[in-house]
């Protein structure tokens, strides 16, 4: 049995692939849990081993193919297999796409007119089946719209369905005792004398090519517009625990009244989702129900919840960008193209969301380093070897855990003010940059952010950054001296509200007591989020960091 | 352990109390030879002598009156009233007399007075007769309120009741008198004021409870788990200290409360618990706490139109029910 190999979803944010390099060639013997091929993503370079051990029988998409994730990008199988109908000419189908291609096909099968197709209705969120158990009317019968047509039972309660139109009951599909999948086309009513196409049993799928589309809009329980909310305390409290949005939870009390068991079935039957995607579902008022999952086993990403954010246009446009990208404008000869993809394209996006999302402000401020340059002479004399950023780190981390409010994130409801400090780094890398954060700084000594800070930094060059690694950071450090760079305006590195771009350290003469002296000064340029940090605080936060490191002993 | 009837808990207790301190004594209506309406005292004039234990006119403003006065004076005095309904002949001595006077000496007079009684439905003893009042006395400041519902609590609160330096109103029931159950035999049992007891634990509602309405929402209880509806029981026993903690830590666990008594529902000690779990537990109500007592309706002599009157146990089923919108 022939095995088809997808484009696999390494990380929540991986959207597309590209193949590096195949191991084996065509016809090659491949094992289960041996590379199979080498892929890179906008965040890391990985080798992917193979599930099934096999001969490797086709290798639909080459080296340097860009595919998006869970495309089939190889089938393994038995030699001599014939493949022919999953990887024919064109391999793309791949069965998990295969339903929209062929209902695609069915759906010109199309009914004659008039003809409004029965289908098993969803009754409650966690019905996938239903059982028929009495048609109030047979083929050739007048049902009329809004009367009961038939009886189901689902496995917690069995109620009449009525007819979505009136007409002549044409064709019944499923009979008294068949169990339906929900949405299966289980009837049709239309005019009489009506014939339904041998292709209408055929047709059901037609209607599966419309089940994903109900299932996504009928379940997304959602209140009219203007219709209030009525939740018990204890199942508003129980919504506040689980992060769900209240308005997406069908009521079964008095009214509609949201109460406590409906909390609890909403969130057993509730999609699997990353922790990501729910939070951001729960911001927006996204029902999960109503999103469909391109992770693992379906499980709900970050992608399928923003996806589901932009309706109707993102689908279309999604459709026209991917064969635009070929076709791009013509180039003349002394250009290069560039495509933006990859980790480009995550930085793309991200510093357009940072700058669109936020009110950056920028302060700066002058630091006399002569103490930090003292201090770390000394360390060094005594055999301890510490880079300024890292003792600028150990300064952030302290002047962070004095003013909070600079360590902060917002959802747009509330600002979150955290009490520990992971701070990120910027690392540029080849054609690009990762910010991994050393977590709990506040935690360590000068030392050991030291060592943190060298593990970080040789990870990030080596390309083993985990997801863990560049998520969770409260606050950035990212310094360009080592550039000659005095001073600049750092983007911020969301969801986090501040960020301080570090400038060099030059020998400058300056004004003291009186004198020009000459004196190593570095200039400090804090951007963060005014919509929740205010300009006084901010200036106030520089000038505690400014003090620990002229004076660093104060960070004893 | 003995096992007693609730009535001899009552008799034992005070008896053995005696025994212990001269200075206690009681009086009321019959309580010497005939031992009281329902026997509670049978036997104390014969043991203690009728110094002790004696007979008062059918006055009673003019007995609990004597009974602050001796409180006062340094005695420990128990009175019985026959009926607690007869206490409102007695109001201005009990609610403006026995509650206030420490407060208004300034504490310079103590007042170790018990008043007890038996009140309530069951014999059909009509409208003057079958009254709950503790709501009142729980209404008025000055007063601590008990309402045991097994021989154990009115054994344990009684002894507690005796020992206080402060009035006590300690309300019997009728038809307790003949429950019984176990009893410690320590001399010293007491069971403090404002411990709420835990009847039976459970998880989706929880039935706060007095006197004979323990016994109904246990009924309730049962036929409630039938159905998968698993409730928990609270007695306060005492409703001045009432257990605010016990009860409101209770609903918070389950979301849900129904409020069940004998006494008329109208300002009933129902309107106050549910109240007092709004006031503490509002955010854990999955529900309206619901209150069940007796119809705004003087209580009848019939006693079939007793029970249509005062909550039956299908009243607190279909209360329970109605918290867990399953009606």
């Amino acid at each position: 049995m022939a095995h088809i190999v997808i484009m696999p979803k390494q990380g929540l944010q991986m959207t597309e692939g590209t193949i590096i390099k195949w191991y084996y060639a065509e016809g090659d013997t491949v094992k289960a849990g041996t590379p199979l091929f080498s892929m890179e993503t906008d965040k890391l370079t990985i080798d992917i081993d193979a599930d099934e051990s096999g001969t490797l029988l086709k290798i639909v998409r080459k080296e340097g193919e860009i595919v998006p994730i869970t495309e089939p990008i190889a089938v393994i199988g038995e030699k001599g297999e014939d493949i022919s109908a999953i990887a024919g000419g064109n391999a793309a189908p791949a069965p998990a796409k295969a339903e929209e291609p062929a209902a695609a096909e069915a759906a010109p099968a199309a009914l004659p007119e008039g003809v409004t197709p029965v289908i098993m209705p969803k009754q409650g969120l966690q019905m996938t089946e239903g059982t028929i158990i009495k048609w109030y009317h047979k083929e050739g019968e007048t049902a009329e719209e809004g009367k009961p047509l038939f009886s189901m039972e689902t496995d917690k309660l069995t109620i009449d369905i009525d007819a979505p139109a009136s007409g002549t009951v044409l064709k019944i599909l499923a009979g008294e005792g068949s169990i339906v999948p929900i949405t299966e086309t289980i009837a049709y009513i239309g005019k009489a004398g009506t014939v339904i196409p041998e292709g209408g049993a055929k047709a059901a799928p037609a209607s599966e090519e419309k089940a994903p589309a109900e299932t996504v809009s009928s379940p997304a329980f959602t209140r009219k517009p203007g219709q209030r909310l009525f939740i018990s305390p204890r199942a508003k409290m129980k919504t506040k625990d689980a992060g769900v949005d209240p308005a997406l939870i069908p009521g079964s009390g008095p009214d509609g009244m949201v109460i406590e068991r409906d909390v609890l079935s909403y969130l057993t039957s509730r999609p699997k989702a990353s922790p990501v995607a729910s939070v951001i579902a729960a911001q927006n008022g996204v029902d999960l129900n109503a999103v469909k999952g391109t992770g693992v086993n379906g499980k709900i990403m970050k992608e399928d919840v923003l996806n589901a954010l932009k309706p109707a246009e993102a689908a279309p446009a999604k459709a026209e960008a991917a064969p635009a990208a070929p076709a791009a404008p013509a180039v003349s000869e002394d250009e290069t193209v560039i495509p933006i993809r990859g980790m480009r394209k995550a930085i793309f996006n991200n510093m357009m969301n940072s700058l669109h999302g936020m009110a950056q402000a920028n302060h700066r401020m002058k630091v006399d380093m002569t103490e930090c340059k003292r201090l770390r002479e000394a360390l060094k004399a005594a055999g301890q070897k510490v880079s300024f950023n890292d003792i600028l780190i150990l300064a952030v981390t302290k002047a962070l855990l004095k003013h909070p409010c600079v360590n902060a994130s917002t959802d747009g409801t509330n600002i979150y003010e955290k009490h520990y400090t992971n701070i990120g780094l910027a690392v540029a890398v080849e054609n690009g940059l990762m910010v991994p954060n050393i977590k709990h700084t506040e935690k360590m000594t000068l030392s050991e952010i030291a060592a943190a800070t060298a593990e970080q930094v040789k990870k990030t060059r080596d390309g083993k950054l985990t997801m863990e690694d560049y998520t969770g950071g409260t606050f950035t450090v990212t310094n360009l001296g080592m550039f000659d760079v005095d001073e600049f305006t750092p983007v911020i590195n969301a969801p986090e509200a501040a960020i301080l771009g570090v400038g060099k350290i030059g020998d400058t003469p300056v004004a003291l007591d009186g004198q020009v002296v000459i004196r190593p000064i570095m200039t400090l340029s804090l951007t963060y989020d005014h919509r929740i940090i205010n300009g006084a605080p901010a200036a106030e936060f520089l000038q505690d960091l400014k003090k620990l490191l002229e004076q660093p002993y104060l960070m004893l | 352990m003995a096992v007693m009837s609730y009535v001899n808990a009552i008799k034992e207790t005070m008896a053995a109390e005696m025994r212990r301190d001269e200075k206690i004594f009681v009086m009321g209506e019959d309580v010497e030879v005939l031992g009281g309406i329902f026997g509670a005292t049978r036997g104390l004039a014969q043991e203690f002598g009728v110094e002790r234990c004696f007979n008062t006119p059918i006055s009673e403003s003019a007995f609990v009156g004597a009974g602050l006065g001796a409180a006062c004076a340094g005695m420990r005095p128990i009175v019985e009233l026959m009926y607690m309904d007869f206490a409102f002949v007695a109001m201005d001595q009990i609610l403006n007399q026995v509650a206030k006077t420490r407060y208004i000496f300034g504490g310079k007079a103590k007042v170790p007075l018990v008043i007890r009684g038996q009140q309530g439905v069951g014999r059909g003893n009509a409208a003057t007769h079958s009254q709950s009042v503790e709501a009142i006395f729980m209404h008025f400041p000055g007063l601590k309120v008990a309402m045991p519902s097994t021989p154990e609590d009115a054994a344990g609160l009684l002894r507690t009741a005796i020992r206080d330096d402060n009035p006590v109103m300690f309300i019997e029931h009728k038809q307790l008198y003949i429950k019984k159950g176990e009893v410690p035999d320590d001399p010293d049992f007491m069971i403090p004021f404002g411990k709420a007891r835990v009847v039976r634990e459970g998880k989706d509602c929880t039935i706060v409870a007095t006197h004979v309405y323990v016994y109904k929402a246990l009924e309730a209880a049962e036929e409630l788990a039938k159905e998968g509806i698993d409730v928990e029981i609270i007695d306060p026993r005492t409703l001045v200290p009432l257990d605010v903690d016990g009860i409101c830590n209770s609903v918070k666990k389950t979301g849900r409360a129904v409020v069940v008594h004998e006494a008329h529902r109208t300002c009933g000690i129902g309107a106050e618990i549910a109240s007092t779990i709004m006031d503490n537990a509002f955010m854990y109500l999955d529900a309206p706490v619901v209150r069940l007592g007796a119809k705004a309706c003087p209580l009848p002599f019939n006693l079939g139109l007793e029970n249509a009157v005062v909550p039956q146990t299908k009243d607190i089923i279909d209360a329970v029910k109605k918290t867990l919108y399953k009606a």
